[in-house]
């Protein structure tokens, strides 16, 4: 009985060992990027690599913000197109789950496969057309360009949606009873039941939006109205033997994924799981 | 009395469920189908880039489509993508399925080393090529640094290199990347898998390696397929790891498909044969859905 028992632990040391070197490799390249951040451009190719930083550079991060650069601009820009897709997604994703699951109506379900379709095709896709429409409506360099695609997103409303279907359809019925219409059902009964679902849906929003690359990259081309991540793009190319400062730049970028991530990743794993099982 | 109140209530909520619908359902026509109609009408017309001024427009019958399909550069960019996916596919399986059982075996602090992997799939493809860049550096990137550590006297090109390597760099920085997907989905998939099973094998006398390829791998395979499919169309998303890696170069050495398009339709301002190719693009991926749908089937029974 002895040797079972620590035989295991014996191995589950080894795999440990094994599981954490793979999770650093993962997170390397930011650690590198953090610690690159506080270099002067001499030392950023030095080998072995020193992850402390000597001698230290702090200018870079001030640099960003000192007006010479769009950077704070930039900034500015992507914390607004997140505020507009979050206002708008939830209420109009969630009428919608919630119309597409608990409502009965004709054609209801043709506009649910209608809307499934749309899952097939890929961003890649989508964009080159989407530039078509949008810039025959003069949407092109609006905040609508770069969040219309997150907003009207089918795979967060789909999720909802199975989520919707499970709460008892009793609740539903009882609500009427007390003269409830459908409206105060929603508001009052379904969504604070729907909470977890909600923040599941919050969470790959932030996430998606705020790494959305190729929407800003299409359909925005004045620096000034660009979006964080192709801002960074921009000038990084335009910098680019100054890698200590595009390093910086890259660093402040991935601070507030990284953060409502870590804060809410039970979400966001859960989330993950339920779509991987529908696919 | 009692039937028509009945029907106002329903009446009601068709209302209700219409109007619910309504807002979504305009914006998803204005961003999802309406581009798509707009493409394939474009594709059959003059149109070089996009303009209100109808009068201009005349339709020319397949000949953006013969074109593409005489279009030598379009076709290699199509193998490029090819070869991408044919790297990628395999990889992201085998990394997904790797990392979710040795994440399922018992190893101590599970839940901080999931997160460690999921860190990647959190952060922003623009920072992540920057800093790929730096460490794939040719002649003094980290990389290469360790290797020549190593004693390899001639590192890989890298980033910088022929077709045949600039493509797999992309691909394992692609992998890197979007691997916390497959892995979850694997995870999950280990997870349901009953215990008893493994433990009526070990019963039986059947060593890890038999429960492994007898158990483990026929319970995984509706995931298997379902993440196939996945794979098959996150390697043809490559537009923004690739644009931001790279721009398709060195020369033309790592322009997939979604690149050369972008290029046609928008740098050339070629519209009507970027369109085209969009379809052609389109049609492809019908047919990989309907196979899915197929397949799915076939599990399913």
């Amino acid at each position: 009985m002895g040797r079972i028992k620590t035989k295991p632990k014996v191995s589950s040391l080894v795999l440990t060992v094994v599981a954490l070197i793979i999770g650093i490799t993962c997170i390397f390249p930011f650690i590198f990027m953090i610690s690159t951040s506080f270099k002067f451009n001499a030392y950023v190719f030095e080998f072995p690599v020193r992850l402390i930083p000597k001698p230290l550079n702090v200018a870079n991060y001030p640099e960003l913000f000192s007006g010479k650069y769009y950077f704070g601009r930039w900034y500015f820009n992507s914390v607004f197109a997140m505020f507009v897709t979050i206002v708008l997604k939830i209420p109009i994703c969630g009428m919608a789950a919630y119309s597409l699951a608990r409502l009965k109506y004709k054609g209801r379900n043709l506009i649910f496969i209608l809307l499934m379709t749309t899952l097939m095709f890929p961003n890649d896709f989508k964009v080159i057309p989407q530039y078509v429409v949008f810039s025959a409506l003069h949407l092109t360099n609006t905040v609508w360009s770069v969040t219309a695609n997150m907003i009207f997103e089918f795979f967060l409303v789909f999720l909802l949606r199975q989520f919707f279907i499970n709460i008892p359809m009793e609740l539903t019925e009882a609500a009427k009873i007390d003269g409830y219409g459908h409206v105060a059902i929603f508001y009052k009964i379904i969504l604070p039941l729907a909470k977890p679902a909600l923040a599941t849906m919050l969470i790959f929003t932030f996430t998606w939006q705020w790494n959305d690359f190729q929407s800003p990259f299409i359909f925005i081309n004045d620096t000034k109205k660009q979006l964080l991540t192709v801002g960074i793009a921009s000038f990084a190319s335009l910098r680019a033997s100054n890698y200590t400062l595009q390093m910086a730049g890259t660093t402040i970028g991935l601070v507030p994924a990284f953060l409502v991530f870590l804060a809410l990743q039970k979400y966001f794993i859960e989330g993950l799981a339920a779509g991987a099982v529908k696919g | 009395m009692k039937k028509t109140s009945f029907l106002t209530a329903n009446r009601r909520e068709s209302i209700t469920g219409y109007v619910f619908i309504l807002p979504y359902l305009i914006g998803c026509v204005i961003v999802n189908f309406l581009p798509m109609i707009m493409v394939v009408l474009i594709s059959f017309t003059n149109m070089k880039y996009v303009t209100l001024r109808i009068s201009n427009i005349k339709f020319v019958g397949f000949r953006n489509y013969d074109r593409v399909f005489h279009d030598h550069q379009f076709w290699m960019s199509m193998l490029r993508t090819l070869y991408y996916s044919a790297v990628y596919i395999p990889l992201i399986l085998v990394v997904g399925l790797a990392l979710a059982l040795l994440i399922n075996s018992k190893i101590y602090c599970r839940n901080g080393i999931r997160t460690l992997i999921f860190i990647p799939y959190v952060s922003n493809i623009v920072a992540v090529a920057i800093v790929w860049n730096i460490m794939y550096s040719y002649n003094n990137g980290i990389i290469n640094m360790t290797l020549k550590n190593f004693g390899v006297k001639n590192p890989p090109m890298w980033l910088v290199g022929n077709t045949g390597i600039v493509i797999p760099s992309i691909v394992i920085v692609h992998v890197w990347v979007s691997v916390a997907l497959f892995f979850m989905t694997y995870l999950a998939a280990l997870q349901d898998i009953p215990e008893q099973l493994y433990e009526a094998a070990r019963i039986d006398g059947a060593s890890k390696t038999q429960s492994f390829f007898r158990i483990t791998i026929p319970m995984l395979s509706t995931t298997n397929f379902l993440l196939l499919i996945t794979a098959i169309i996150t390697s043809m998303q490559n537009f923004s790891i690739v644009t931001n890696l790279t721009k398709g170069g060195p020369g033309d050495a790592s322009t997939t498909q979604s690149i050369y398009t972008y290029n046609e339709a928008i740098t050339y301002k070629h519209m009507n044969t970027g369109s085209s190719q969009i379809v052609i693009m389109m049609i492809i991926l019908l047919a990989i859905t309907l196979i899915q749908k197929r397949g799915q089937k076939k599990w399913e029974e």
